[in-house]
């Protein structure tokens, strides 16, 4: 799949984002860090573009928001909907469940996962069969030995603000070269 | 002043009820729509057009259900009634039209007129806390909504079996929400007032 090149305007969160090259997600094994100061428009990027892209081309994947504790309602619901028996007080269970009816999934997006989940080696270990690319937004460091390791390459997304169009304001994307 | 103001606030819900949902000008569609649009823009004043739009849209499921089997009993001639339509059409037009005016009417309740209320403090409590859940409430569906438009598994099937899927996980996620919320709320709000208690004796 592939975010072309151009500029893609996400009127929900007021933003535009400037792509300086066509992104391409799911071409192999690698794991893809967002990276951008607090506010630059990381997470309106996830919801408003790749989760809009991977939703048209139906391409499966799991999404751990950055206000995940608004989201685990939302999970616990589903799974209870479903049949299972869960407990929400056992986090990682509930989580491992949601997991485990993702399997289908071929991207894994984690937006600050790593403030709900001690451990982010465990959680590459329960998915690195089943995923292909990770997203990953995170302030604990990009790449190197914060990420899932071999087969997945890291990947660099870069966000930086370039100024405003018309009450919206524009992010520049692009990747770099690690 | 408080108490005067929140009798009146019950009087103007008992009022409004009497009125247009249990009383005289309930078979009077063409009021039910003015009364519809008159609510409409109140909550449009009030709080925004995106929010008045949001409970719109929240509330459009139900409203389909409504006139929809009204429709079917309509053209079944169900018990021998020939008002279905009328009477589903008029329970369609109430229910968004007294729910935005419950959402309206109950906006102007603020958490010092809940503060001042001449009841135990236990009871103040109880009143703040749901209404901060309840606001938190309102503000996270949206959310949820987003959240659960996601998920694989309810986008799959019918539109019909999709619907009913993803309202039943949305409904279940505000309530274990709000279930949570006030849990939290509560224990909070005791934890303070126990600290003020304790600093100030």
């Amino acid at each position: 799949m592939i975010i072309k090149k151009g500029v893609i305007e996400v009127f929900d969160h007021r933003i535009a984002f400037s792509l300086a090259g066509d992104l391409e997600l799911d071409s192999g094994p690698c794991c893809i860090w967002l990276s951008g100061e607090n506010g630059v428009g990381k997470t309106s990027f996830i919801e408003g573009c790749l989760i809009a892209a991977l939703q048209k081309d139906r391409i499966p994947f799991i999404y751990f928001g950055q206000d995940f504790q608004t989201q685990y309602y939302t999970m616990q619901a589903v799974l209870a909907v479903e049949g299972n028996r869960i407990d929400p007080s056992d986090f990682e269970k509930t989580v491992g469940m949601w997991i485990e009816r993702g399997r289908d999934a071929r991207i894994l997006i984690l937006d600050e996962f790593d403030k709900y989940w001690d451990g982010m080696k465990r959680l590459y270990a329960l998915t690195r069969q089943f995923v292909k690319t990770y997203v990953v937004v995170t302030h604990d460091g990009v790449a190197g030995e914060n990420g899932p390791g071999e087969p997945f390459k890291d990947r660099i997304w870069s966000f930086g603000k370039t100024g405003g169009r018309g009450g919206s304001s524009v992010v520049e994307v692009r990747e770099l070269t690690v | 002043m408080t108490v005067l103001k929140l009798c009146g606030i019950g009087a103007a819900i008992g009022m409004f009820f009497y009125l247009f949902v249990f009383g005289p000008l309930y078979w009077r569609l063409e009021v039910q729509f003015v009364v519809l649009a008159l609510v409409w823009a109140g909550v449009v004043w009030r709080f925004s057009l995106g929010s008045a739009l949001a409970a719109l849209k929240f509330c459009l499921p139900f409203v389909l259900t409504l006139a929809g089997i009204g429709l079917i009993f309509h053209l079944t001639g169900f018990w021998g009634r020939t008002d279905w339509l009328k009477d589903s059409l008029v329970k369609a037009v109430i229910f968004p039209s007294s729910l935005f005016f419950l959402k309206w009417v109950l906006s102007f309740i603020t958490y010092l007129d809940l503060l001042r209320l001449p009841i135990p403090m236990t009871g103040r409590l109880d009143l703040i806390t749901f209404k901060a859940a309840m606001e938190k409430g309102g503000h996270t569906l949206a959310r949820f909504n987003w959240y659960l438009s996601t998920y694989p598994g309810l986008s799959e099937g019918g539109w019909r079996i999709r619907f009913m899927r993803r309202y039943t996980c949305l409904i279940l996620a505000l309530f274990i929400f709000l279930y949570g919320e006030i849990e939290q709320s509560k224990l909070l709000f005791e934890n303070r007032r126990k600290l003020l208690s304790e600093n100030s004796s």
